[in-house]
């Protein structure tokens, strides 16, 4: 029955990828449509306003540019709404001002597309900061990560330019999010998602107590941060509370709201290509790879917890520590794999006590980051690991690789390197030094291997831009709020723009015509290379740590 | 104060990438 729920999801999302992937292209071809009926005057207000009369083509620096000046001005914003929000409206609970480090850490967490939160909703942050900082951020990064993904695609496909940000940015948002978001609300809402202004609730208990009923616009937030893969929750504890998912219906439907985009880029890469078997190729390495970790996870989940099995408690449900009854193993599996495969990060079981082994399902799945991914940045790392896969079977056997037509050379595979390599550095350097200072010992709850994963678990999440965490961890310090904070920037960044770097390389060089000898990355021998190479890279990086958390606190618990 | 390093902090983190950027602009154009 697990299995079956499994499938059946994965079934519903595989007939959304195609008319998904295909309006995807149609919104940001920049060719007349149908869509321009529905949209065209609102984004023509909006550019009128703003200013963008000429939308003509960027520089790839110029794009990155315009990308990362966007985010900062968000970030000013941001910071001093938070700082204030005491003062500011909508604030029926009364909630005082966000401390300075943790301000710090959440507008990074939030335009980063992290939402890796130090802070707990209920009680940190008032209605006004709610919607106008973090429902606001959850928008503008998925849409910046959308446009970016969108502007890589037109560089390595030969598009006449790498696009203009602001009008990528205009039409995520009015073609793709808003709409998206207002109508999984709306079904949010019917489904018993609470959406109002009202303040907490207070209410008597059957024994006669007071108790505090954290409510508010809840709905609107719900819907966006699965969509835009952002995952920074209401509460604290995000989708395992029953006002943010109160059902396995509801369950479903976030499952499918954070998976289907991620997802249909490939098919869009495709279109741009003009062959759509260059984005089955990538889909189907994507989809590989998750299904491996799934497996992993879900049988782990089902096998109970050794420590537990052996006192003679039943484990015929399997582990079901840190899990929701109305969700069961199945549905906590599938959650766990989506939510860190399409690097959203919301949770609706605590990551922190599965079991070892199903523990190396999210964290890998983070630290490879390109198994669908978050938005759009995923398919851009798995098109980078492509790149590599070219170029190294193009060493193999001594021919100059090419990717699409176009010729890689030293200084494509230079931008790779260094946006490949960043991201071990930023997860293992700061887990190392986290060790050496009682700032990163004292915040550990469970010492000992799983503490290892602990600390592991935060960076890889903060450098995936993922947001989840092994919640055992005391995070809300300053160390943490600035490490986590200065690890999310460079791994949201860099990586964008030294990729961004490589479409306009791409983009100026003149197509090879194919020839019998050209190799070919749309059948499924680069598939099987693809998928080699981003686990070989994977491993190499990072299993010795693997073996010193995990796969050694469950080598002690056997 | 505390305010002021978060907003210095935040301020070198970009202008980094700012220079970074121009590493990459090196790189592509060799």
């Amino acid at each position: 029955m697990g299995v079956l729920q499994i499938v059946v999801v994965i079934v519903i999302l595989l007939l959304l990828v195609k008319p998904v992937g295909t309006y995807l292209y149609h919104v940001f071809s920049n060719e007349p449509n149908r869509t321009d009926r529905w949209f065209a005057r609102t984004e023509k207000g909006i550019y009128s306003l703003i200013g963008l009369k000429k939308r003509g083509g960027m520089s790839w620096k110029k794009y990155a540019i315009s990308f990362v000046l966007t985010n900062i001005v968000l970030v000013a914003f941001s910071y001093i709404f938070l700082r204030l929000q005491k003062g500011l409206p909508l604030n029926p609970s009364g909630i005082g001002n966000m401390e300075e480090t943790l301000t710090f850490n959440t507008v990074i967490s939030f335009m980063t597309n992290t939402n890796l939160q130090h802070y707990s909703g209920e009680t940190g942050v008032s209605y006004f900061s709610q919607m106008a900082v973090m429902t606001m951020l959850m928008f503008t990064s998925a849409a910046s990560g959308f446009s970016v993904a969108v502007a890589f695609v037109r560089g390595i496909t030969g598009q006449k330019s790498v696009g203009n940000f602001f009008e990528d940015f205009v039409k995520a948002h009015i073609r793709i999010f808003i709409p998206l978001a207002v109508l999984v609300t709306l079904i949010m809402v019917g489904l018993h998602v609470p959406q109002t202004l009202k303040p907490t609730l207070a209410v008597t208990t059957l024994d006669g107590q007071t108790q505090q009923i954290a409510i508010g616009p809840i709905a609107s937030l719900e819907s966006i941060k699965h969509l835009g893969t952002n995952g920074g929750g209401f509460f604290g504890a995000n989708s395992a509370h029953p006002f943010e998912n109160p059902s396995p219906l509801t369950n479903v439907l976030e499952i499918l709201s954070m998976w289907m985009l991620p997802a249909s880029l490939p098919y869009m890469y495709g279109l741009f290509a003009k062959n759509k078997r260059q984005g089955w190729m990538i889909f189907s390495a994507m989809m590989t790879l998750f299904v491996l970790f799934l497996g992993l996870n879900y049988y782990s989940e089902t096998q109970g917890n050794p420590a537990i099995n052996a006192m003679g408690i039943d484990s015929s449900q399997g582990s079901m520590e840190g899990k929701e009854v109305r969700f069961g193993i199945a549905q906590s599996a599938l959650f766990t794999t989506v939510t860190t495969a399409a690097t959203t990060g919301t949770v609706n079981n605590m990551h922190d006590t599965q079991t070892p082994l199903g523990s190396i399902t999210p964290l890998t799945l983070m630290m490879l980051n390109n198994v669908f991914g978050g938005k759009g940045v995923g398919l851009v790392n798995m098109l980078m690991y492509a790149i590599l896969g070219v170029f190294l079977c193009g060493l193999m056997v001594g021919r100059t690789p090419e990717f699409l037509g176009r010729k890689i050379e030293a200084r494509e595979m230079k931008l790779i390197a260094i946006a490949i390599l960043i991201h071990p550095l930023i997860i293992l350097v700061p887990t190392a030094g986290a060790f050496l200072t009682n700032l990163g010992n004292g915040s550990i709850s469970n010492p000992g291997f799983h503490g290892m994963t602990q600390v592991l678990y935060e960076y890889t999440s903060a450098a995936a831009n993922n947001g989840s965490g092994f919640e055992g961890l005391a995070d809300n310090t300053s160390f943490w709020n600035i490490t986590t904070g200065v690890v999310m920037m460079l791994g949201r960044y860099v990586s964008i723009i030294a990729m961004l770097a490589v479409a306009g390389s791409m983009i100026k060089k003149k197509p090879v015509p194919e020839t019998i000898g050209t190799f070919r990355t749309d059948n499924g021998l680069f598939t099987g290379i693809l998928i080699g190479t981003v686990l070989i890279i994977g491993a190499l990086t990072f299993l010795p740590v693997i073996v010193l958390g995990p796969i050694a606190e469950y080598l002690t618990l056997r | 104060m505390m305010d002021l390093y978060m907003v210095v902090a935040l301020a070198v983190l970009f202008s980094l990438l700012y220079g970074f950027m121009h590493f990459c602009a090196d790189v592509v154009e060799d």
